[in-house]
């Protein structure tokens, strides 16, 4: 028999330091999540490294994937933002491509018998990590919203043609809208990739444990099988989804930030 | 005033147009893709002429009307003469050119994200109300620790809260019928 255990459906998110490194009282060691941010990264600059090292005028296999993703993005940007959307189109790309690599390689099954600190590790499933990239890019749009406006860009707090007793209340109700912004845009994404990783491992553990039950009761470890299946293409949808998601409503931040002047 | 790029895109385009007879349903689109960017940007192909296409002057016509020339003067054996004009129209090409433009469909799709976008519309419609509401609530409570006027800012805050996760979620509404929803 071999040994089969469980590991609990919360240690996936477990943070492990792998170089321990501090800066004054600053823990910032070199985790199993920066290596994994790491691995992402270092794959689609070898990807886009790989697709446009011999481009052609037919393109090949990698040249034509890249420039799907290229071209998803380019419309986005161009049909959220308009024709000024075209100097945030680098940020939007790394942006959306960074958070889908992230999500698809934690869904990658980590090889036996690695020790805790190379396991697949989702950088997403950390609120911390999704904040910071929602608070990047609110930072982006108030940045740009007043370099582009001026004083105008709180326009986007003072809608103009309001019955003149909404004036007590709107402005308040836009301020709170807009900050809610960052928090939806990290909870969100956060909060899908937790959730889906925590059922993954969910239905694999019962698998695991009515495998080594043995005997007649191995059979109804059929069921959350086949459930871990369809979670994991769930998963692959949610990712690729989620992805888009923060690449839409950045978009939509930040044509906000471009047109606040414009009504 | 063609001729001299019709020249260059016609090597380039020689393959191109022969791999869509070879391959019509596969290579058409694609190849497409690259005739109305290859204006000018014959010998290097990459993403960066991609950008061309998305974002620089709208030149289709006068492209296609270029590579149709010299599609025609290629297979006709033709030398292209000063004017880029090919006298002759076999049946064939436009027969060709027919089916690549019904291929292609209208020039400028409608809605190219189709349900992909409607489920990231649905995904971001649960969150909205939340996250409106859990910042009003924390902006009262902020408050309410400050000033020291315990429940007053907080319920104030958690009614604010509402109506701008509320006003988030008309606003994503309003989306789905263009970019400019701000007058919603």
């Amino acid at each position: 028999m071999i040994d089969i255990r469980a590991a609990g459906p919360m240690e996936q998110f477990e943070i492990v330091p792998i170089v321990p490194l501090s800066f004054g009282s600053f823990d910032i060691s070199f985790t199993n999540s920066s290596l994994w941010m790491l691995i992402g990264t270092g794959a689609i600059i070898l990807f886009f490294f790989a697709a446009t090292r011999r481009t052609g005028l037919i393109p090949g296999r990698v040249q034509s994937m890249a420039e799907v993703l290229y071209e998803f993005v380019s419309d986005l940007v161009r049909d959220t933002i308009g024709a000024e959307g075209r100097k945030f189109f680098p940020y939007v790309f790394t942006l959306f491509i960074w958070i889908l690599i992230a999500n698809i390689f934690g869904l990658l099954p980590t090889i036996p018998g690695m020790p805790h600190e190379l396991h697949t590790f989702t950088p997403t499933s950390h609120l911390i990590v999704t904040l910071a990239l929602a608070m990047l890019t609110i930072t982006i749009v108030i940045v740009y919203g007043f370099w582009k406006n001026g004083l105008g860009f709180l326009k986007l707090f003072w809608p103009s043609g309001l019955p003149w007793p909404m004036y007590a209340l709107i402005p308040a109700i836009e301020v709170i809208s807009f900050l809610s912004r960052p928090i939806s845009l990290a909870v969100r994404l956060f909060a899908n990739m937790f959730a889906g990783h925590i059922i993954l491992k969910l239905f694999a553990g019962f698998v695991v444990s009515l495998l080594s039950a043995g005997g007649a009761v191995m059979v109804f470890g059929l069921a959350p099988f086949l459930g871990a299946i369809a979670v994991t293409m769930l998963e692959f949808l949610v990712a690729a989804l989620q992805a888009y998601v923060f690449a839409v409503l950045t978009c939509i931040y930040l044509s906000d930030a471009a047109h606040a002047g414009d009504h | 005033m063609l001729a001299a790029e019709n020249i260059a895109v016609s090597k380039a385009i020689g393959q191109c147009a022969i791999q869509i007879v070879a391959r019509p349903g596969a290579a058409t689109r694609r190849a497409h893709d690259y005739l109305c960017i290859s204006n000018g940007y014959t010998s290097n192909c990459s993403l960066d002429a991609a950008m061309r296409r998305l974002y620089g002057p709208r030149d289709f016509t006068e492209v296609r009307a270029s590579f149709r020339t010299c599609f025609r003067a290629k297979l006709m054996g033709d030398t292209i003469d000063k004017d880029g004009a090919g006298k002759e129209e076999p049946p064939s090409l436009d027969e060709f050119s027919d089916r690549l433009d019904r291929m292609r469909g209208s020039p400028e799709p409608e809605n190219p994200r189709g349900s992909g976008a409607a489920w990231g519309h649905a995904m971001r419609v649960s969150s909205e109300l939340l996250a409106g509401l859990f910042v009003g609530a924390l902006l009262g409570l902020g408050l309410d620790r400050w000033l020291g006027t315990q429940p007053l800012f907080l319920l104030a805050g958690i009614g604010l809260g509402f109506a701008a996760g509320l006003r988030n979620l008309m606003r994503s509404a309003n989306e789905g019928s263009g970019h400019s929803s701000e007058d919603g």
